[in-house]
């Protein structure tokens, strides 16, 4: 636990919007918005009579803080929109912005939020000090207190009496552990010295705590991809002969099964199934190795060509090593890279790649991931390696300005049809993410993702 | 005995002035950027602009030349400031006040136990030289230098956690806090970090304390019909402890290698478990500054190994 331990304040600090699991968006602290796309404003109507853990109201005040706390420090997605935001009551709340597309209200209302009373309080006017106290205290509206936090060690929790749904939670108290080693955590579980092992991407071991009688929830995982350096004239993924030829190369459905269990679902497009822009039987390149050496003698490499594939070595080594042996079985000779989470953050995030990078981006239940990962301008995927088509660009900007849901999705779908007509890239398979549970253990947590946790519903039987 | 100790403190800053400059360097030598890790594993990137990247790296000095870096750092190691993580966003200083008790206090306990049943295993098996107890003690510290930490973990783990649930299989709880708890929880961690020691320690005694038992001054004392046990302890022993003195202050560091493994295995929250979170992270401020302690520990240690030679050895004179 560290950077990322915003995940973890979830039973803390609840935001203003959230999904349903079928990616439709929820209102948690607020109870309900109203979008102006002609007008340029998002209005959130929020829910009454909420306080935070030190008994300061929720009000449009502390959203407005928490907003351009945000915006101050460039950490509000999409921020460069905002023009103002204005307090209209107590508990009404607007955005105005300057340009306006259909994430906006999503991106502004996912923030957590925290009480601006005890933030100011804890520095008495020292701004620093606020923000060294803040690093390890959080005061929310969430169904439980933060008790304690150790960095990278333990976060300890403790019953909100005085939360907003009545009745709720129904625990006294949680309390995560930091486990670095996935066998010391496995064991723990099987001792019952824990209750459940949240975020576990080791499937073998859930697989195995699951004979063992465990319970096990199974949420979307990641979605895995190779994004070729296409961008790049001199590269031979710029031709998309040679894209296509990759695709065709990879046996995805045998690699999917070979490596997950049977839990890994396999991709034939940019997107899993049942998300909201799958294209139903839509897979342009199915494993077809001939084909693949045909694409890449007209491309002007009848004998293969050299290159060379980063992949994360803690996360990938033997999805790289199998791609690899695909790529050799049609004459494309592939230099496995394979990286320090570092090294490979720095070249997917800050400065490109030069042949190919094994990749994984998240999947959230409704479209944002696919804007914050492959859109116009990604949020993550941002180097320029990738080559996007002029359709692909112009596809997402209909979908991005598109409010009525049921033709956003159809929108939604031509953006992925785009990416696979494109070759854009080449997407692989959808890893698997589990939360592991003794039987008396109730929880949804990571069905949805694993940035949604509704801790005030969880509960244990008596033991 | 003054000139000796000059001498040796003079060459330990030398060698603390190496270490800083090869830990800088060789930090910044690693391909990948601090600021992206954190940055991509803090989800943080997906709301950050490009811009932002610059201003972080000015706010930690990164944009300035290597060698102004080095100098800034070293400046405020000499006033006690450690610097501010790059990953975690805390003071270094306070990091390492957190995690250093905790390693510290597994490897007191290790040095502790590697020493005290090395010595004492190590003598019964010299003493008793073909003799069962030798047969068994030889063999088992052969096992004991070389099995591999990690794996007696998992092991220990799986036998004394999983099947017998005699011990908690990880964690860390303050002694102060809860000695009964504490103590059940480091056992498995410490006999991992002490299990190399003792095996050494074990294996040095035997064969000084062979060498010393042949000397003529305890013929003499065999002669002169003191008791076995009075030549073991007064006469042989005082003087086959100098090689195991030397081994034990070079198992200061090897403590705090074995504390990378172990605290991970055991989710302990000591420095070495740091030490691997930053190194992964590529925060160079906090593992130069772990490294510049550790540095300071090991290289103090083995400057009281060196002075205590004389009190066990008088023929041994400082020039």
């Amino acid at each position: 636990m560290a950077p990322t331990d915003s995940i973890y304040m979830l039973p803390v600090a609840e935001r203003l919007l959230t999904w349903y699991p079928n990616g439709d968006r929820r209102a948690v602290l607020a109870e309900s918005w109203d979008e102006d796309p002609q007008n340029k404003t998002i209005t959130y109507h929020l829910r009454k009579g909420v306080r935070f853990h030190d008994g300061t109201p929720f009000n449009a005040e502390a959203v407005k803080w928490n907003l351009e706390m945000r915006l101050a420090k460039n950490r509000l997605t999409d921020g460069k929109y905002v023009k103002s935001i204005e307090v209209i009551d107590e508990n009404t709340v607007r955005v105005h912005v300057t340009d306006y597309h259909n994430q906006l209200a999503f991106n502004y209302g996912w923030q957590q939020m925290y009480s601006p009373t005890a933030y100011k309080q804890a520095g008495g006017g020292d701004e620093e000090k606020s923000i060294q106290w803040a690093r390890t205290h959080a005061v929310g509206t969430g169904p439980f207190k933060l008790k304690e936090f150790q960095i990278d060690t333990v976060i300890k929790y403790e019953k909100n009496n005085d939360y907003w749904q009545a009745g709720k939670p129904y625990l006294d108290g949680m309390e995560v552990r930091f486990i670095p080693d996935i066998m010391t955590a496995s064991a723990m579980l099987e001792a019952g010295e824990v209750d459940a092992w949240i975020d576990v991407s080791a499937v073998q071991n859930v697989l195995d705590l699951q004979d063992k009688g465990m319970k096990v929830n199974w949420g979307p995982g990641f979605f895995w991809a190779i994004l070729p350096n296409s961008s790049d004239p001199n590269s031979p993924f710029a031709n998309k002969k040679v894209r296509e030829a990759i695709e065709y190369a990879i046996d995805r459905p045998a690699l999917a099964d070979m490596l997950g269990y049977g839990k890994f679902e396999p991709f034939t497009q940019m997107a899993p199934k049942g998300w909201p822009g799958y294209v139903e039987g839509y897979d342009p390149r199915p494993y077809n190795p001939a084909k693949a050496k045909q694409l890449l003698a007209e491309a002007g490499h009848p004998n293969g060509f050299q290159t060379e594939l980063l992949a994360n070595a803690v996360t990938s080594q033997d999805a790289a090593a199998a791609i690899q042996a695909y790529l050799a079985s049609v004459d494309i000779t592939v230099k496995l890279d394979l990286t320090d989470p570092g090294r490979y953050a720095a070249a997917a995030f800050g400065t490109g790649w030069k042949g190919l990078i094994f990749a994984a981006s998240g999947i959230n239940p409704d479209s944002t991931d696919l804007y914050v990962h492959f859109g116009p301008s990604p949020m993550t995927y941002r180097t320029g390696t990738i080559g996007k088509s002029p359709e692909f660009l112009a596809a997402n900007e209909a979908a991005l300005r598109e409010y009525n849901k049921a033709e956003e999705i159809k929108k939604i779908q031509a953006i992925v049809r785009q990416g696979g007509e494109d070759a854009m890239i080449i997407p692989i398979f959808r890893s698997a993410q589990a939360m592991v549970m003794q039987p008396w253990v109730h929880s949804e947590y990571v069905l949805i993702h694993t940035v949604v946790w509704d801790a005030e519903n969880d509960w244990m039987e008596k033991r | 005995m003054t000139t000796y100790i000059i001498r040796r403190l003079i060459q330990a800053l030398v060698v603390l002035i190496m270490v800083t400059l090869l830990i800088f360097f060789i930090m910044r030598l690693l391909p990948g950027d601090p600021l992206l890790i954190y940055l991509a594993q803090s989800a943080e990137l997906e709301a950050m602009p490009p811009e932002m990247l610059d201003q972080l790296r000015h706010q930690f000095g990164l944009d300035r030349p290597l060698m102004v870096q080095y100098f800034t750092w070293i400046g405020g190691v000499l006033r006690g400031d450690f610097g501010t993580s790059i990953f975690y966003h805390h003071d270094v200083g306070a990091l390492m006040a957190q995690r250093f008790p905790v390693t510290l206090h597994l490897g007191l306990l290790a040095l502790f136990f590697g020493a005290t049943f090395g010595i004492l295993a190590g003598l019964a098996a010299a003493v008793r030289r073909g003799k069962w107890l030798d047969r068994i003690i030889t063999p088992l510290t052969y096992i004991g230098i070389t099995i591999p930490v990690f794996w007696l973990g998992i092991l220990l783990i799986y036998l004394f956690g999983l099947k017998l649930h005699w011990l908690p299989i990880a964690g860390y709880t303050s002694p102060l806090e809860n000695f009964w708890l504490s103590t059940r929880q480091v056992i498995m961690p410490v006999v991992c970090l002490a299990v190399f020691g003792l095996a050494a320690n074990a294996r040095q005694m035997r064969s000084a304390m062979l060498e010393v038992i042949r000397q003529d001054y305890v013929r003499t004392a065999w002669s002169k019909g003191l008791s076995e046990r009075r030549i073991i302890i007064k006469h042989a022993m005082k003087n086959s402890l100098i090689p195991v003195i030397t081994l034990m202050g070079i198992g200061v560091g090897i403590i705090f290698g074995g504390s990378v493994l172990v605290e991970t295995v055991f989710a302990i929250p000591g420095v070495g478990r740091l030490l691997v979170s930053s190194i992964f992270a590529q925060d160079y401020v906090v593992v130069q500054a772990i490294t510049f302690v550790i540095a300071v520990i090991v290289l103090t240690v083995n400057l009281i190994v060196d002075i205590s030679y004389g009190w066990f050895d008088p023929r041994i004179r400082y020039g």
